[in-house]
């Protein structure tokens, strides 16, 4: 197995810990320290990849966060993980990779070479064959594959504080987190490779492992490696995704991703720069490389990837590449240098080193169709847009290429304020991001190491110092680096070709996507001005890749084109995520059982042993029925209804909402809110009353007490609870901040237990011997305190369900001993526990409404026939008063509430109602059903509707329209269906 | 569990709650206060304070958390009643609190996983107390002078709370009292 790439010494790998992998089922061998691209490479892999459009041939271009075309699966089936940067994948043992499927090539294979950029957009225009052509589009969209099953891996959030967050850990982000620490501050320091040092990771020195060991020794600084910035909010709010578990499935309980959640007082963003590529004729071919990755390769990763280079620059930095590759034996052709007169110091070293440098020419077309095997050269003219002279070819394997370098200014631009181009550093700089972000290093423009390092330590110290850490001033000056001079770059955007695009063999900008220089001038002219808009006519910095590489190359191609400058074309906008991000990461935990919180009542393990059902209330888990042995719902539910209503049964209604209100004025305060009156209401006693809108709507409905002279308990429902306490305290707040009164929310405080039914009486006498009970003592709507089985309790006389009926309150830490003892002291009475449901049939028999089941947001007590329930002539008025004289409530054609009497069926919540001889589908609608459910009292099925005008429809037959198509006919009834007069209650 | 927990959580028994609000400007509200619950009421946001078994937490500008011992909050509440005059309001929130406490050497992460909050000793020495965020329910959070927290939650989240805890220290080692 041979890794004829490999160096024999040199570079940070571990040549002492082999690491078997493989690779499309091609099994190899690299060193820890490895990327799977490293290897790849040391391996003499070429191709990794075919192309999305075009299916040519790609290899690794890139070796880091830019690379387009080495995109892998890892992992097995529900584990699978798709679409990683092989650069950026850390070699493990037992690593399989496959590269990432394009759907695109199943779904259009040879045909793609017909398909012109924009055919997306052209198919737009003849709309009747959309139908085929989505099919056809459908099975095209996508890179890798998506795994099967659950994903079985965990993911979780972590929140951050820090004085200083630092993104990037090369030369200006180390610099840049030293300062802040020496200062005093808090720092957070990220980066997205396991190690940090950035570009020094490549060179020789020292001063990157002491400053991380100095960093490290900082108690208040916090150092987080393999994570990736991924976006930037307003206030310095940042996302960072940590790859925690580099091997998937290695460690099943660990945390695969991390989304740190961290808020900063000062960002300082170092985040590097990525060279550009030069665009020109078959640019695409396995072993156009950037020079700055061929750098890398050779010295971080002691890998070369070819034996006869080319290196084709616009600037002097690249120089270093070829020096590079001499210094590891291989041979470099020449340096094609597209300035007529290259003169850094550069320059020099390479020419005193025997290299032949090529001035004022351009690689045109590189030869090859596997790999590269020659670059034909030819002299430029001086605006570089043709020719000057005929062409020649050179030999080699490996064209690394540099068209200067583009800030990675994503982050920082995601706040919205654009790069803006400069002319001189020939790149798109950042603009200011404001909210205290600041950049440094080469993010920021800086061209050399020695402008990285002190634009770095000088953001750490100024960012500190605006947190209140240090003087600004820098601590202490980086170590000295001598750097060469460098000679002014040329701007290069296109390389020109003997052919015109359209007719050259093609020159890509984008290589992931296969965005075409052509593509981008027949956008051009097919009327396409802004860059946006092209961008989404021919997919130009699309997919996972977002234009790192080609962006701008493609930026400038379009101001030519469009016969503009690049600064007045500009860049597509840059939003979150700098690169994809898992939807686990963003889950996090909140997941199957945390989704949403389960809220539970002191005797929800009671319901639990008893095997109840659940119902879904707010957050509050309520049991619905109890079934015994083996019974339907609608068994359970009779035998509960006919418990309740002959002997006794009990039910938790301890999710109610409860306020507790206080002070002087706490009367005036419930008179104004409630439609109800209070002020004459007297100590011990509660009423009920209805909560309206300003609009004169009907909010919610509940019983208030009054337990004291300035003191009440009010109740909510238990959907809006929450509501209903933000309601109060927006007027107490806002409005009325003159009254004395106090709003305490105490729905967890009090336990309720509701026994009903003729014998709750007789249960409760068996617990209670300081509470008279008798009919004549304790009347229907009193309030009294006293003990049950002990434990201090409130008691109402309150009836939801018609019969006689008491609600038992206590401190909800006593809550389950209080329902347990009468559970047992009702077990001679053969006491019965219900649920919701039963809850709602025994209402509905009474014509009881509930809130936003009979309500729909839009009923007014008038409409629900409460007028009873709406006092007059209150000194104050009370919410909604006004709007209840407003003439569209008065109409008489509103929807009003009704009973319904069907002969058979239960009719189904929601159905429509039409009058008789219309059909269902066509007639006017008159109204719907609301509640519907059958009564094992009445033994038929009963039912709840909102019908126009039907108070005064009684006696009449309407259509309900159900949803299996049949229309039976329903009647017009009172909605009081049982115990019209209220007797079974007073007794 | 771990020899060496990294995290220990400690359900504590119930404690006597009392919700007070009041009117700092009324005369006499503060020293009536103190002396009824031996405390000085805690006037600096998000600090708490204590005497004996007697702990005040500031919840607001006009609203404090009193806790005592169980049992003790009736005959507090009405110590409280007969020293307090004007506008106030007293209510017992016994039943509604369940309280907690995390400690250990990686309890600062699991707060970090549940809670927006920044409970770094810079920021949250022993003293402080705030009510926040506590994953997708809220709690009142103390620090304690041995670096451990109180958390008072509400009882219908409390199950909720207590396996998300769970959940969050797994990775660390935890210990349950």
């Amino acid at each position: 197995m041979g890794a004829p790439g490999r160096l024999p010494s040199g570079g940070r790998i571990d040549r002492d810990r082999p690491i078997p992998f493989s690779f499309n089922g091609r099994e190899m061998q690299g060193f820890a320290g490895d990327t799977l691209a490293s290897a790849l490479l040391a391996h003499g892999v070429t191709t990794v990849a075919r192309s999305f459009k075009y299916g040519r041939p790609r290899g690794i271009v890139g070796h880091g966060v830019e690379e387009p075309n080495a995109i892998v699966d890892v992992g097995e089936d529900a584990g699978t993980i798709p679409n990683l940067r092989a650069t950026e994948i850390e070699l493990f043992a037992g690593l399989h990779a496959r590269t990432s499927r394009a759907a695109w090539q199943g779904a259009v294979g040879p045909f793609a070479r017909h398909l012109p950029a924009g055919f997306y957009y052209k198919m737009f225009l003849h709309a009747r064959g959309f139908p085929t052509w989505e099919r056809f589009l459908r099975a095209t969209a996508g890179l890798g594959d998506v795994p099967g099953g659950a994903d079985p891996d965990t993911y979780d959030h972590l929140n951050h504080h820090c004085d200083v967050l630092v993104v990037g850990a090369g030369p200006a982000g180390l610099a840049a987190a030293l300062e802040a620490c020496r200062a005093g501050a808090r720092v957070m320091l990220v980066d997205e490779q396991a190690e940090f040092g950035g570009s020094l990771l490549a060179e020789q020195g020292t001063w990157a492992a002491e400053a991380v060991a100095e960093l490290e020794s900082c108690p208040d600084a916090c150092l987080l490696r393999r994570g990736t910035a991924s976006g930037l909010y307003d206030h310095n709010f940042v996302t960072v995704v940590e790859r925690r578990v580099v091997e998937p499935r290695s460690a099943p309980a660990g945390t695969r991703e991390r989304l740190h959640r961290i808020r900063a007082g000062q960002v300082v963003l170092a985040t590097g720069a990525i060279e550009r590529p030069l665009v020109f004729a078959n640019n695409d071919r396995p072993g156009v490389m950037l020079a700055s990755s061929v750098y890398t390769y050779l010295r971080r990763y002691a890998v070369v990837p070819g034996e006869r280079l080319v290196v084709f620059t616009t600037n002097d930095h690249a120089y270093r590449t070829a020096i590079a590759w001499q210094e590891a034996g291989r041979e470099v052709a020449a340096i094609v240098d597209a300035r007529p007169e290259p003169s850094g110091a550069r320059v020099g070293d390479a020419v005193r080193a025997g290299i032949d440098v090529i001035a004022g020419h351009a690689v045109i077309e590189a030869r090859g169709r596997h790999r590269v095997r020659e670059a034909v050269i030819a002299p430029l003219d001086g605006a570089g847009d043709t020719l000057a002279g005929p062409s020649r070819r050179l030999g080699c394997d490996v064209i690394a290429c540099s068209g200067g370098w583009n800030p990675t200014v994503h982050l920082g631009s995601q706040t919205g304020r654009k790069p803006v181009w400069n002319e001189g550093a020939v790149a798109f700089l950042p603009a200011d991001p404001g909210n205290g972000a600041a950049w440094a290093g080469s993010a920021g423009g800086a061209r050399t190491l020695r402008e990285c390092l002190e634009t770095g330590a000088a953001a750490g110290a100024a960012a500190a110092a605006r947190t209140g850490h240090g003087d600004g001033r820098v601590s202490r000056v980086a170590p000295d680096v001598e750097e060469p001079s460098e000679g002014a770059e040329r701007a290069l955007f296109l390389v020109p070709h003997r052919r015109p695009p359209s007719r050259a063999p093609k020159q890509f900008v984008d290589l992931q996507l296969d965005v075409t220089a052509a593509d981008i001038e027949l956008a051009a002219r097919e009327g396409y001005e802004s860059v946006e808009h092209v961008k989404r006519y021919t997919a130009m910095g699309f997919g996972t890749e977002q234009g790192k590489l080609g962006n701008v190359n493609g930026v400038a191609i379009l101001a030519r084109a469009l016969g503009q400058d690049i600064a007045a074309t500009g860049t597509t906008m840059f939003r979150p995520s700098y690169t994809p991000v898992t939807f686990g990461a963003v889950a996090g935990r909140d997941v199957r059982g945390f989704f949403d919180p389960e809220r539970h009542t002191p005797m929800h393990g009671w319901h639990e042993d008893q095997g109840a059902v659940w119902e879904d209330v707010g957050r509050w888990k309520r049991p619905r029925y109890y079934p015994r042995d083996g019974e339907s719902m609608r068994q359970a539910v009779d035998r509960e209804c006919l418990a309740a209503r002959d002997g006794v049964a009990i039910l938790d209604a301890s999710t109610l909402g409860k306020i507790d209100i206080q002070g002087a004025d706490a009367a005036v305060f419930l008179d104004r809110i409630y439609t109800t009156g209070f002020l004459r209401r007297g100590v011990g006693r509660w009423r009920d009353g209805l909560m309206l809108h300003e609009g004169g709507t009907i909010f919610d409905d509940g019983v208030t007490a009054r337990i004291a002279e300035h003191r009440y308990l009010v109740h909510t429902t238990t959907g809006n609870a929450e509501a209903v306490f933000e309601w109060l305290e927006l007027w107490r707040q806002t409005e009325w901040p003159d009254l004395d009164v106090y709003c305490t929310s105490v729905t967890d405080h009090w336990a309720t237990a509701a026994l009903v039914g003729p014998k709750s009486r007789d249960v409760l006498r068996k617990l209670s011997d300081d509470i008279d009970l008798s009919r004549d003592a304790f009347r229907f709507m009193d309030v009294r305190e006293g003990r049950v089985a002990g434990v201090p309790a409130r008691v109402f006389r309150i009836s939801f369900s018609g019969e006689l009926s008491f609600e038992v309150n206590v401190p909800a830490h006593r809550g389950r001993e209080v329902w347990d003892a009468l559970v047992d002291a009702g077990g001679e009475f053969g006491i019965t526990p219900y649920g919701t449901e039963t809850m709602h049939v025994l209402r509905a028999e009474k014509g009881f409404i509930i809130v936003g089941q009979d309500t729909d947001g839009s009923m007014t007590p008038g409409d629900m026939g409460m007028d009873w329930s709406v006092r007059a002539n209150k000194p104050f008025g009370f919410l909604g008063d006004r709007s209840l004289s407003l003439a569209d409530h008065l109409r008489e054609d509103r929807l009003q509430f009704v009973g319904l009497a069907s002969a058979d069926v239960v009719l189904p919540e929601g159905a429509p109602l039409v009058n008789a001889r219309e059909s269902a589908r066509a007639g006017p609608n008159q109204g719907c059903v609301t509640s519907g459910y059958y009564s094992a009292r009445l033994s038929r099925p009963i039912a709840l509707g909102l019908v126009r005008g039907g108070r005064k429809r009684l006696g009449e037959i309407l259509h309900c329209s159900l949803a299996n198509g049949r229309d039976i006919p329903v009647t017009i009834v009172d909605p009081v269906f049982y115990d019209p007069e209220g007797a079974a209650q007073d007794v | 569990m771990s020899d060496d927990p990294g995290v220990v959580l400690h359900a504590l028994s119930p404690r006597g709650c009392l919700n007070l609000r009041g009117d700092l400007r009324e005369a006499g509200f503060r020293n009536a206060t103190a002396t009824a619950t031996g405390v000085e009421l805690p006037l600096e946001p998000r600090t708490w304070r204590f005497a004996g078994d007697t702990a005040v937490y500031w919840l607001g500008p006009d609203e404090w958390l009193i806790v005592v011992p169980a049992g003790r909050e009736a005959d507090l509440e009405r110590g409280l009643r007969d020293t307090l005059a004007g506008s106030f309001s007293i209510v017992d929130t016994s039943g509604a609190n369940c309280f907690l406490n995390l400690s250990g050497p990686a309890v600062g992460r699991v707060l970090q996983k549940s809670s927006p909050y920044d409970f770094h000793p810079r920021n949250f020495p022993a003293g402080r107390c705030v009510q926040t965020v506590f994953a997708k329910a809220s709690a009142l959070v103390a620090g304690q002078a041995d670096g451990s927290f109180d958390l008072v939650v509400r009882r219908s989240y409390a199950d909720y709370v207590r396996l998300w805890i769970e959940d969050a220290a797994e990775e660390y080692g935890l210990a349950r009292r």
